[in-house]
């Protein structure tokens, strides 16, 4: 069997832990955590070799005194053009995070690698591997083999458990860049949005609300349930792409990826690329008007019927519950 | 400044689940009798972004570019309506269900053929197969470089500022021509046609391509992946329904249950 080169990013203190779900996939189709190499991308790793260390991998490899301009993927792709270069690996596993899910396209097409992109799983057969990944928003899964024998799975986050192996120590090779590193774009500014509450990555309890609300006022009463529940308050895309939310709030295939305790929702019907933000979620409590809508396969509790009569009914309750 | 945006039909996202047919033999998904095939959205995006573009620079020309078997002229032509110039097709039967490689070698051939441009935008993904691979295809086949997934996009001069989106916050991008740029939702509604723009686009004829017009070769043709299967996840609904005397009534029910199963 030959290694395996999974791609992933260092940052000031710590190594991105999706590396860690990445093994844990890999020893699933039997790869032994020692024979896989993991390819860091990140600044000045020359500095960083004790992070690298605490890889659990059999190598770990990465370029030494290297300034990613907070990691531009236009030279990202740089770094790992010239670390596919020197290793020719087969199998290159990239997690599906900000930065992952730019580059792994980039790679098939610069290399001609096979690619599935945004992948569940990873299942075997006869000695193949086959991406399971969502497509049309994931109302569907799709199997799906590359012809080619060079193969780039693009896996998603937080589907695997974290490799808890501590007592693996890789070797680490640094690879000095000889070439010219500047592209010709540039990121000059990052910046962060303001959240006036807890952000919604990081909250226990999340409360969204979707189209059926009708409008932004509605969200006062979820902000005001939010408040009693210290949860953070998400919505829908569609009602982002309506104005009523800004778009920091959207959940979904295209916005934030939560995994709360409690997720509870109001007037979202639970389209597949909205549920693909919140399946994470160990808790989905849903009021909707619409007793089919497919909110309520993924729900644990429902209540079906108007929202303007429920949530008064609800919010009394609640202020009730706190104050005792 | 010339600015290309690909963008490609799809099947209404919005319809559910059985409206849809699954060939088995070919893994194709086809629309039933009546459903509607729409412009990816993430592509009306790219082309809102383009149309404010040419309002700030008038003297910007924006041509359309899409590959297929067939074309629904309403909705193919929908970006013209909205105020764009030229449209170029690619039509063939073997461009009927093409992977994300065969697509890319496809519209860079095409791109070669119509000329040169400043800015090339397209949809974030595509809302059928979600792939996220084109633009990023035809970047590396053009070699030019590629920033994705924008918010918004200014133009001064030969400067090209992108908001782009990371998570928690967006990063500001200074590029310049030629360069590739996916556009995302988040960077606002498409405007719709008005009736000035669909006169003028039932007058726009669009420039149809056959394969040897753009010099595709069968290699270009070659798909790097094959599908083994497509099926619908099952889920087992386990939902349970809080009754009340009312809807206020199940209001309150439902905050004592919460309470009870200590989730709140």
């Amino acid at each position: 069997m030959s290694k395996v080169l999974i791609f992933t990013e260092i940052y000031e203190n710590d190594f991105d832990s999706s590396v860690l779900e990445m093994i844990s996939m890999l020893r699933d189709l039997n790869i032994d955590s020692k024979n896989i190499i993991v390819a860091a991308l990140g600044d000045d790793l020359y500095s960083k070799e004790s992070i690298l260390q605490n890889i659990p991998v059999g190598k770990v490899v990465g370029y030494k005194n290297i300034d990613t301009n907070q990691f531009n993927p236009n030279i990202l792709m740089k770094l790992a053009t010239g670390i596919i270069d020197q290793l020719l690996p087969e199998k290159i596993i990239i997690p599906k995070t900000s930065v992952g899910q730019d580059l792994a396209p980039r790679l098939a097409f610069k290399y001609k690698y096979g690619i599935v992109n945004d992948c569940l799983s990873i299942e075997e057969s006869d000695n193949h591997w086959i991406g399971v990944r969502p497509v049309f928003g994931g109302n569907y899964l799709a199997k799906v083999k590359i012809k080619s024998d060079k193969q780039i799975f693009c896996i998603r986050t937080k589907v695997f458990d974290e490799f808890d192996e501590k007592n693996i120590n890789p070797s680490i090779e640094f690879f000095e860049y000889e070439h010219n590193i500047e592209t010709n774009s540039q990121i000059i500014e990052r910046i962060q949005e303001q959240s006036d509450g807890i952000r919604l990555e990081d909250a226990d309890i999340v409360v969204a609300g979707g189209r059926g609300l009708g409008g932004p006022e509605p969200f006062d009463t979820l902000e005001e349930i939010a408040k009693l529940l210290n949860a953070a308050v998400g919505a829908s895309r569609a009602v982002c792409d309506s104005g009523w939310k800004d778009h920091s709030y959207q959940i979904g295939l295209t916005g934030k990826d939560i995994s709360p305790n409690l997720y509870f929702t109001v007037g979202i019907s639970g389209a597949s690329q909205h549920m693909a933000g919140c399946s994470n979620s160990k808790h989905i409590v849903s009021i909707d008007k619409n007793v089919d809508a497919n909110i309520f396969k993924d729900a644990e509790i429902g209540a079906v019927g108007d929202w303007k009569n429920i949530l008064p009914g609800f919010l009394d309750t609640l202020q009730n519950l706190v104050k005792n | 400044m010339k600015i290309l945006v690909c963008v490609k039909e799809v099947i209404d996202p919005e319809v559910p689940v059985n409206s849809i047919d699954i060939d088995s033999d070919l893994w194709k998904f086809s629309p039933k009798q009546g459903v509607s095939k729409v412009l990816n959205g993430f592509d009306e995006n790219a082309v809102e972004a383009a149309l404010n573009i040419k309002e700030q620079i008038p003297a910007t020309d924006i041509t359309i570019l899409s590959v297929g078997k067939d074309f629904s002229m309403d909705v193919i032509k929908k970006p013209l309506s909205m105020g764009c110039q030229n449209l170029f097709l690619v039509k063939d039967d073997k461009l009927d269900q093409t992977d994300p490689f065969v697509t890319s070698n496809v519209l860079y051939k095409a791109i070669r053929k119509i000329g040169d441009f400043d800015l090339i935008l397209c949809g974030r993904h595509a809302s059928d197969w979600d792939n996220a691979q084109v633009p990023i295809g035809i970047a590396e086949l053009l070699n030019i470089e590629c920033v994705t997934l924008a918010k918004g996009i200014t133009v001064d001069n030969n400067e090209i500022v992108i908001d782009r989106i990371i998570p928690g916050g967006i990063e500001k991008v200074k590029t310049s021509s030629p360069i590739l740029v996916t556009v995302s939702n988040e960077y606002g509604e498409p405007r719709y046609p008005n009736l000035r723009g669909i006169m003028a686009a039932g007058k726009i004829q669009p420039t149809i391509f056959s394969l040897e017009d753009i010099d595709l070769t069968d290699e270009d043709l070659i798909s790097t992946n094959e599908i083994i299967e497509i099926f619908i996840p099952e889920k087992d609904s386990n939902c349970e329904f809080v009754a009340g005397e009312d809807e206020y009534d199940i209001g309150r029910n439902l905050a004592l249950k919460l309470r009870d199963k200590n989730l709140i």
